[in-house]
């Protein structure tokens, strides 16, 4: 569905729209907006972080403070190639890219497998301030304990469709919600 | 130990045996060759003065036992060193991948939590080299024997074969060391390729000044050898010495390092990107760049060894009625245009593969999964995979310009280099025809992009058997580089030229056109 999203495959029914755009027709202008972070990053292995975070975050959107605010933030150190990097930094390297670009609406495809429990807490940190700034943050995700954590709206997908949809707040109990909805 | 070894030997159950056997039948295969090559004794002689030329010396080596010269001689002169590069890179990739890289995926360290001494992980490793080695070298030795031919001798093979092994040993040993001095497999890796290329420079300068610069280099030591003729053995144990200090100072720098780390300190990479990086065209070069720089130097190479024999073709081919009816094609050429011509008939189709492997790169990195990442940027799909088809375009012409200037150079300017990027371009249309298709696939039918190897490999093949014998019309016509009149043996025509450049454009149009359009994998 994210890749639906993104205008890299079209959808064999209905229709998707971001910004009030056409995802497959328009995805040039709303990729200006919006960033990514995919469930498995692959990463070019003769790159640095860096370099690699530099070139997702782009040329004209290029902000070196933001960048090294995110690098700190979540420990990563840019100057290695991505071949020596783990699971979990390859998902950092992604992450700082994404957060440092200035977008409006940010894609997370299970952005914390591979994390560890401190990092995983400084990315809620950040998915709370990117909210606050009023963006739109779309998570995808197994981990419901992160889910009622951070997100103000929930749906559960099964088998390709919305099954149900729910606005939480601190007095919500999703797993309760979701083990009702039979969306296992 | 033992147990450590036979674990090292379960490893390499598969890839040790490949390599032995790669290198045994090669040598079966070339060695069967010089009874029809060069069937008698004057011919051998013809052969080894052609050796004697500048190019060929610094490419395989001095030649020697002109007085005595046998077909052994001669086979030992040309093919020695080639085995010793082979056998060289064996044991340097064997060696990193038991030592440094195992270290670098920690799997040293699970292994370090067993029972074992912890300079085990670097001792087991080259007393399995020095084992793969001398099998090596006995199987090379027997193979030679079993051909037998005209002035082999048992001493001779077995210099020949010990050759081989010390050479491998040695380079197992140099690794090793390698392997505690840099921290990452790359590093080890580019030092020892590195130090074989500088071998083999060394010795090509010492071969070419008769100096005894060849003496510093192992592959220069171990030609001294001169199998089948003196067939010394001092060389052999000059090479050892080295080897054993080098196993020392591994084990020596094995004790005193941390694990996971090397003796010379990690050099960091770039922390950003350098603005070239970030235009599309900088990005497409950056991922091509690698295999244009190898790929290049290559065919300048192969132009310059190719350039070498002109001067002497007469001599080569007079004793040789079948490859004389292969260069002239059976028209009243003359030699040396219908050698030209049969050359840049088969380099131009070499020449296509970088191009072709530029054309695919895209769809290699939609199969690796960063095809989301790319397109998650606001940038549409042609504008980066144009950069890849410009860059395949560069290619078609730089290769072909690196191969005349090539054979220009090493002809010492007999050809004119004018004329031969002339005909050189007469191919460009065919190989464009093969970025062309690969282009198409990308777009049209991304699942069956491999087909463009098979088309390939087939118009190779046809290219080559038609050189020898007749092929069906309906098979040449697979072949787009039969389409390209064969310059300068047959007059240039523009038409096809034209026909191929006007398809080729097509091509590419409609691979471009579906691939903005199509789903991603």
């Amino acid at each position: 569905m994210i890749r639906i999203l993104l205008g890299i495959i079209r959808p064999t029914r209905g229709e998707a729209s971001i910004f009030g755009l056409d995802v497959y027709k328009d995805r040039i202008p709303i990729h200006a907006r919006l960033a990514y972070v995919p469930g498995e990053v692959n990463l070019w292995p003769n790159f640095t972080g860096g370099e690699v975070i530099d070139l997702l975050v782009g040329k004209e959107r290029l902000d070196r403070k933001r960048i090294d605010y995110y690098l700190d933030l979540f420990e990563l150190d840019p100057s290695k190639k991505c071949k020596t990097y783990s699971k979990g930094n390859r998902q950092k390297v992604a992450l700082v890219a994404a957060f440092a670009s200035p977008a409006e609406v940010f894609i997370l495809d299970e952005p914390t497998s591979g994390l560890d429990p401190l990092m995983e807490q400084r990315f809620q940190q950040a998915v709370k301030a990117k909210h606050g700034e009023g963006n739109t943050i779309f998570l995808s995700s197994h981990i419901l304990s992160e889910v009622q954590r951070i997100a103000t709206a929930v749906s559960i997908i099964k088998k390709g469709r919305i099954e149900e949809t729910l606005l939480i707040d601190e007095h919500s109990n999703l797993e309760q919600f979701f083990y009702e909805s039979d969306g296992v | 130990m033992n147990r450590y070894l036979l674990f090292i030997t379960r490893r390499e159950r598969i890839v040790t045996p490949l390599w032995i056997l790669s290198i045994f039948s090669s040598l079966l295969f070339f060695t069967v060759l010089y009874p029809t090559l060069i069937p008698t004794a004057e011919e051998a002689l013809a052969l080894a003065r052609t050796m004697q030329n500048p190019a060929m010396v610094a490419m395989m080596g001095p030649i020697y036992g002109i007085d005595a010269i046998s077909q052994a001689i001669v086979m030992s002169q040309e093919t020695l060193l080639w085995y010793l590069i082979a056998i060289a890179l064996m044991n340097i990739f064997l060696i990193t991948r038991h030592t440094r890289t195992d270290e670098e995926l920690g799997r040293v360290e699970l292994l370090l939590a067993q029972p074992i001494a912890s300079k085990t992980p670097a001792i087991a490793p080259i007393i399995f080299a020095l084992i793969v080695n001398i099998i090596i070298a006995f199987f090379s030795a027997c193979g030679l024997l079993i051909v037998n031919l005209e002035g082999t001798t048992l001493c001779g093979a077995l210099a020949f074969g010990a050759a081989m092994g010390v050479v491998g040993f040695f380079f197992a040993a140099l690794t090793l060391l390698l392997a505690q001095l840099f921290a990452t497999t790359t590093g080890v890796v580019t030092a020892g390729l590195s130090f074989l290329g500088g071998s083999y420079i060394l010795r090509a300068f010492g071969d070419l000044q008769e100096s005894s610069l060849s003496l510093y280099s192992p592959f220069g030591l171990a030609l001294k050898v001169q199998a089948f003729y003196t067939n010394d053995l001092w060389p052999i144990g000059i090479i050892l010495l080295p080897a054993v200090a080098l196993i020392g100072l591994a084990l020596l720098f094995n004790h005193v390092r941390d694990h996971g780390g090397g003796i010379i300190p990690q050099r960091a990479g770039r922390a950003h990107a350098p603005k070239s990086l970030l235009s599309p065209l900088g990005f497409a070069w950056r991922l091509s760049r690698g295999v244009m720089i190898a790929w290049g130097s290559a065919l300048f190479i192969l132009g310059l060894s190719y350039g070498s024999v002109i001067g002497e073709l007469d001599t080569f081919v007079q004793s040789n009625e079948l490859m004389k009816a292969i260069i002239l094609q059976g028209g009243p050429n003359t030699l040396e245009d219908g050698y030209v011509a049969l050359i840049f008939a088969i380099m131009a189709m070499v020449a296509g593969i970088p191009v072709m492997l530029s054309a695919l790169r895209i769809r290699g990195e939609e199969l690796r999964g960063r095809s989301e990442l790319i397109f998650a940027q606001p940038t549409n799909r042609i504008g980066v995979y144009l950069p890849f088809l410009l860059i395949a375009f560069i290619e078609s012409i730089l290769m072909t310009v690196l191969l005349a200037l090539g054979l220009v150079l090493g002809s010492a300017n007999i050809l004119a280099l004018g004329e031969m990027i002339c005909y050189g371009f007469a191919y460009l249309p065919a190989i464009w025809l093969l970025g062309g298709i690969a282009t198409f696939l990308v777009g049209v039918l991304p699942s069956l992009t491999s087909l463009i190897w098979l088309l390939f490999a087939s118009s190779f093949i046809i290219t080559y058997v038609k050189q020898i014998t007749q092929v069906p019309s309906w098979l040449s016509a697979l072949n787009p580089f039969e389409l390209i009149p064969r310059v300068p043996i047959e007059p240039f025509k523009a038409k096809p030229l034209v026909a191929l450049t006007i398809m080729v454009a097509l091509l590419v149009g409609g691979g471009l056109y579906r691939y903005e359009r199509r789903d991603l994998d």
